[in-house]
């Protein structure tokens, strides 16, 4: 019986895995994140690598790199172990938290199972009170962050985040020293980079590559060695500047479109795919799994470890934009920024079904939409495919409308 | 594949501006210690940096001593000195702090030794900072009215350099081995507390500097107000005005260089945009390399 159960799961996520993989364009060769991909998920044989587990982008990867481990993104996007964390998660919590309860039971994957300790931001509802849920399967830390972005509350995430090293250093028998930690954060700067280059081509007026492609590729890195990713995404961007030099003027330019609000992660490709079948261009997102994942550069002001740990907390907590800090004026500026950038003519603002943080903030959004003149068009989904019609007649319409007026504006 | 990347030598900050900056700097400093053996000492000459007068082979004198011995010395070339002195401090603001005072080249050595050393420097509290600015004007208050020389730490540091010893009284060496310690664990930490600083910081609201900021573009990463070496915390707050020139800005330009949005912090000089902030990216890197 078990056994049984076993394979079904295992073949069920391989091919979910599999149809996103196959339904992304392969125009541009992106055989790298590919692999990347299938090892994380279709490699069910134990590896001997160690594991720390985090969830959302606010604790540094680079601490985790320095200690000797590989950082893995809790966060997960499958639609599978969502189905089975159903049974543990309340039916009202985001799919994400449920997909991660879900991988966590199931207990197949090498990379959850090789997690020997679990980093717990306490951002949103269900991530707080998932850290009881999974405190079954692994020992967690749990991280308390202040939501504020003042400077009190800035030294106090400092001290949370000094602390945390500590707890990480006991943990794991390990001393963080200065020199592992620079090279962690010249490893991840390195990527960063390349990150940035690589969205930047999309703010062109023909772009080269599609935006689900960036976001796939971006969303890869979290399951990626940063050396082997930045080198392959160099590659890439040489790819995309070849074309660039080669392309030709196309006779109409296809409706560009900013996608906001929720992450999107592997293998939960929908929406972008949808869109790009429907003829839009993603021009951008601010998914905290993709657009922004890689968007901050960590500058500290000397090399030592009290100033990197600084740093570090700058980057990854103070220039945060998500929503569950306690004002909506930086994500309202930099979404203007990337806007003016990528000269967005619609925003598509994306709610995984109960995350309530985005929601919240969806009425400034478009409020600022407006004040812009851009469309904007909320949708509600989960990691299922059973609404891919309804959105997709959305979608059209949303599209038909942005070109609409655009002939109207000439 | 990891040899390839570890020949590539990859910094995180690049230090475009702060080197002009101290090399800039390096040469004022040699030109205020040594410049006199070569060119003889101006005495008629003011500049607005923190100048001893009892430097070895000094060419100018400092605003210090001027301000000292203003009544002493009084004469008709001496006031056109002052005079010129404070149309230039009208004109360019705490830029002489950043770019010429040999104490402020002292002070950033010694920065640049503990960096190197990768010793942290010490965040001050916020709490501390309105008992800086009491004491800071407090010094003013003491350089207008008494001997400011009789404490003035500075004499035991730039005055050996050149190779005279100095003592005008036990108090200010007390001040110089507190300075020392506050100069190694905070940059900059004589230019919080300096009378002409803060002096010369009023002109900083009307002078031709200009620091400026999109507030849109800025992202609130924190990267600036951590290099800052003022802790001038309204350069990461502000976003409403676009002009961010504080007083106690001293146009190091750091905040600048490791500014990653692009034209979101600039500086002007009458107008004219001399800076900008740039992301720092690999392709640019190297091609700044080949050059």
């Amino acid at each position: 019986m078990q056994q049984k159960l076993r394979e079904r799961y295992t073949r069920n996520i391989q091919r979910v895995v599999g149809t996103t993989i196959s339904n992304m364009d392969n125009t541009t060769d992106l055989s790298y994140y590919d692999t990347t991909y299938k090892n994380a998920f279709c490699n069910f044989e134990a590896t001997d690598k160690k594991y720390i587990g985090t969830y959302c982008i606010m604790i540094p990867d680079e601490i985790i790199y320095a200690l000797g481990y590989i950082p893995l993104r809790l966060c997960a996007g499958h639609q599978i172990p969502a189905l089975i964390g159903e049974e543990i998660i309340p039916r009202d919590a985001c799919p994400v938290v449920k997909a991660t309860a879900g991988f966590h039971s199931m207990k197949i994957l090498p990379m959850y199972n090789q997690c020997e300790l679990a980093i717990m931001p306490m951002t949103c509802e269900a991530k707080r009170k998932s850290t009881e849920v999974l405190a079954k399967h692994l020992p967690i830390i749990p991280v308390p962050i202040n939501m504020s972005k003042s400077n009190a509350a800035f030294e106090d995430t400092v001290l949370t985040i000094r602390g945390l090293v500590k707890t990480l250093e006991k943990q794991t028998n390990v001393k963080i020293s200065k020199k592992r930690l620079k090279q962690a954060c010249l490893d991840i700067n390195g990527a960063q980079r390349q990150a940035y280059l690589l969205q930047e081509k999309l703010y062109s007026k023909n772009p080269q590559i599609k935006g689900s492609q960036v976001m796939y590729a971006i969303n890869s890195f979290c399951y990626a060695n940063p050396h082997e990713w930045e080198s392959a995404t160099s590659k890439l961007i040489q790819e995309i500047e070849e074309k660039e030099i080669l392309a030709k003027e196309p006779k109409r330019t296809k409706p560009r479109v900013f996608i906001a609000g929720s992450p999107i992660s592997f293998p939960n490709f929908k929406l972008p795919l949808l869109l790009e079948d429907l003829g839009a261009q993603i021009v951008g997102d601010e998914s905290c799994l993709s657009g922004r994942l890689l968007y901050d550069p960590v500058i500290p002001n000397d090399y030592s470890l009290n100033s990197m740990i600084r740093a570090l907390t700058a980057r990854y907590i103070s220039a945060c934009t998500c929503p569950v800090f306690d004002n909506i004026e930086d994500r309202l500026y930099s979404l203007q920024n990337k806007m003016e950038l990528s000269k967005a003519e619609g925003i598509i603002y994306h709610v995984l079904r109960g995350c309530i943080p985005y929601d919240f903030e969806l009425a400034a959004v478009e409020e600022f939409a407006k004040k812009m003149d851009i469309p904007l068009l909320r949708v509600e989904t989960d990691f299922s495919q059973e609404d891919i019609e309804q959105v997709k007649i959305r979608f059209e319409a949303f599209i038909e409308m942005i070109e609409f007026r655009r002939k109207n504006n000439g | 594949m990891k040899t390839e990347n570890s020949n590539q030598k990859k910094t995180i900050r690049n230090y475009r501006i702060t080197i002009v900056r101290l090399a800039i700097l390096a040469i004022f400093f040699i030109f205020f210690s040594f410049g006199g053996y070569f060119i003889g000492g101006q005495t008629s000459v003011v500049l607005p940096v923190f100048n001893c007068e009892y430097v070895g082979g000094g060419v100018t004198r400092g605003l210090c001593i001027a301000i000292l011995d203003f009544n002493k010395y009084i004469s008709e070339t001496f006031i056109i000195g002052v005079i010129v002195c404070i149309i230039s401090i009208i004109m360019l603001g705490r830029l002489w702090c950043g770019y010429i005072c040999p104490f402020g080249f002292f002070q950033d050595v010694v920065t640049l030794i503990r960096q190197k050393l990768n010793i942290t420097q010490v965040a001050i509290p916020q709490q501390a900072k309105p008992f800086i600015t009491i004491f800071k004007w407090f010094t003013v208050f003491y350089i207008l009215f008494y001997d400011f020389c009789k404490v003035c730490p500075i004499q035991y540091f730039t005055v050996p350099v050149t190779g005279y010893t100095i003592k005008t009284s036990d108090t200010s060496y007390f001040w110089a081995v507190v300075l020392l310690v506050f100069i190694v664990i905070s940059d900059r930490a004589f230019c919080r507390v300096c009378p002409l600083g803060a002096l010369m910081g009023m002109a900083n609201r009307i002078s031709g500097s200009r620091l400026k900021k999109k507030g849109s573009a800025c992202t609130h990463c924190r990267a600036c107000i951590e290099v800052c070496p003022m802790d001038i915390q309204e350069i990461y707050e502000d976003r409403e005005n676009e002009d961010i020139t504080h007083p106690e800005c001293l146009y190091c330009m750091k905040c600048i260089e490791v500014c990653p949005e692009n034209d979101a912090l600039r500086f002007e000089l009458f107008k004219f945009k001399l800076l900008k902030s740039v992301r720092p990216t690999e392709q640019r890197g190297n091609s700044c390399n080949k050059n």
